[in-house]
């Protein structure tokens, strides 16, 4: 038995540095936002709770003080793509009819680290060599740069961009607009990746309510469908991996496109993993949305842009809003779900029926990331 | 399967900001080799000017200093002197 998901209610916690909180306390505010969204008469049947470094059963502390207790609650951990695996696994309960309504929540703290690079697993002999995050990203860009010719001003524009879509976003980490001047100045972090090409350390929690069809009449306006929902894992290569092209992410999304019934063309609004500037341009291409090569071109042409042909990150992405890592895959869907209402406000995309969301990572030696995973969601 | 000591840079990035026992800057890159093995690790000597698709080749080194302070030596990779002179 397969049956359509909806989504029901959506909440999130602004991105920022929360140290005044704790973790349970910050996500529930999310979970507050999403039922409330949802309206006075929800009921939960079970519940996902993705987070990479929350610790043991953080569902379980998020939701006792809410009264939320002996339903199933499953806490998943996916690197990067946490939050988005959770969400899966909340698609398909409701899908194969196990649920009638699910609890989603994505959370994060990584103000605990006191900024620098995320810690990454030490048993993973590149880690121990000296692999971190942004290095892996910079190798990218590099090769990247070198085959199609694409410069650090075609980096800088895509911060530029992003820090313009978050100053509509009060949900946004970083929302002070910047120019390529400003990014170009700001120091270095991996060559050619500088501080403002990297996605920035916060804390963050978001939510959603996934129901049925039957469930979300009652309860909904405006009932947003979950098209597609596809989590898929890096390849193990021992030799050579073209690094300019991200074949998990093509991979990825050509089995949602193929799920949602729809083609790159019928994207309204995109909101894709920007951990690193270079990152988006590379995605652009694997997501179908331009020919390998031309992400910069469809940057400069403006074409990402709120009033473009397919506009990439109208939240401010994770360079901008944030990428407390548990939370950014459900924290997506959340401005996917905003978009497609029209409940977007100043960073609205005019008549967006189809959203994409794009949540990868997770670094260990072999694989091009952990983690991808792709949702679609239709108006 | 006996591997190559030299091999050609595929790509590579100074690194700034690092976990505590990397001294930085340092740079690092994936180093693939004829046998069809991609390698990742550090690269040393002479590393201004760069470039990928330079040819290295493998050397003993300090990879990172343990919490007890002591070397831990590994593998790395240099460029490789031209064999003519500049």
């Amino acid at each position: 038995m397969v049956r359509d998901v909806y989504v029901a209610g959506v909440g999130m916690t602004r991105f920022q540095k929360r140290t005044d909180l704790t973790i349970e306390d910050m996500s529930r505010e999310a979970v507050l936002a999403a039922l409330d969204d949802v309206g006075p008469n929800v009921v939960i049947d079970e519940a996902f709770c993705g987070s990479v470094f929350g610790g043991s059963l953080i569902g379980q502390r998020i939701l006792r003080d809410l009264g939320l207790t002996g339903i199933p609650i499953t806490n998943v951990e996916n690197a990067c793509s946490s939050g988005s695996s959770a969400l899966r696994e909340g698609v398909a309960a409701v899908a194969l009819g196990r649920a009638d309504t699910v609890l989603v929540i994505g959370t994060e703290t990584l103000s605990q680290f006191g900024g620098g690079t995320l810690p990454l697993e030490a048993s993973d002999l590149e880690n121990a060599m000296g692999m971190v995050m942004p290095g892996l990203y910079a190798m990218r860009a590099q090769r990247y740069m070198h085959e199609y010719g694409a410069t650090d001003v075609d980096l800088a524009g895509v911060v530029v961009k992003a820090r313009r879509h978050a100053a509509a976003n009060p949900y946004s980490q970083l929302r002070t607009p910047v120019t390529v001047e400003q990014v170009l100045q700001s120091r270095m972090i991996a060559d050619p990746l500088r501080l403002f090409m990297c996605c920035p350390t916060g804390d963050g929690a978001a939510a959603l309510v996934l129901a049925t069809a039957e469930r979300v009449r009652r309860w909904c306006a405006v009932p947003i469908r979950v098209g597609a929902s596809v989590l898929q894992s890096g390849l193990h290569k021992t030799g050579f991996r073209d690094m300019a092209y991200s074949e998990l992410t093509a991979r990825t999304a050509r089995l949602a496109y193929e799920q949602a019934g729809v083609g790159p063309e019928d994207v309204d609004v995109a909101e894709l993993h920007d951990a690193f500037a270079s990152a988006e341009l590379m995605y652009y291409e694997a997501l179908g949305f331009c020919e390998r090569g031309a992400g910069p071109r469809l940057l400069r042409d403006g074409e990402t842009t709120l009033t473009g042909r397919i506009p990439v990150n109208p939240s401010g992405g994770l360079l901008s809003r944030g990428h407390p890592i548990g939370a950014t895959g459900v924290a997506q869907v959340c401005e996917a779900v905003w978009q497609l209402r029209g409940q977007a406000g100043d960073r609205q995309v005019p008549a967006a029926t189809v959203a994409l969301t794009h949540c990868t990572g997770g670094g260990i030696s072999g694989l091009d990331h952990g983690a991808c995973s792709l949702h679609i969601l239709v108006r | 399967v006996p591997l190559s000591r030299v091999g050609t840079l595929y790509s590579f990035s100074t690194v700034h900001v690092a976990p505590k026992g990397f001294p930085t800057p340092y740079v690092i890159g994936y180093v693939d080799l004829p046998e069809d093995v991609r390698l990742f690790g550090q690269i040393e000597g002479a590393t201004t000017g760069l470039e990928v698709g330079a040819a290295v080749e493998v050397v003993l080194g300090v990879v990172r200093v343990s919490e007890a302070g002591e070397p831990i030596i590994g593998y790395k990779f240099r460029p490789r002197r031209a064999e003519h002179g500049a």
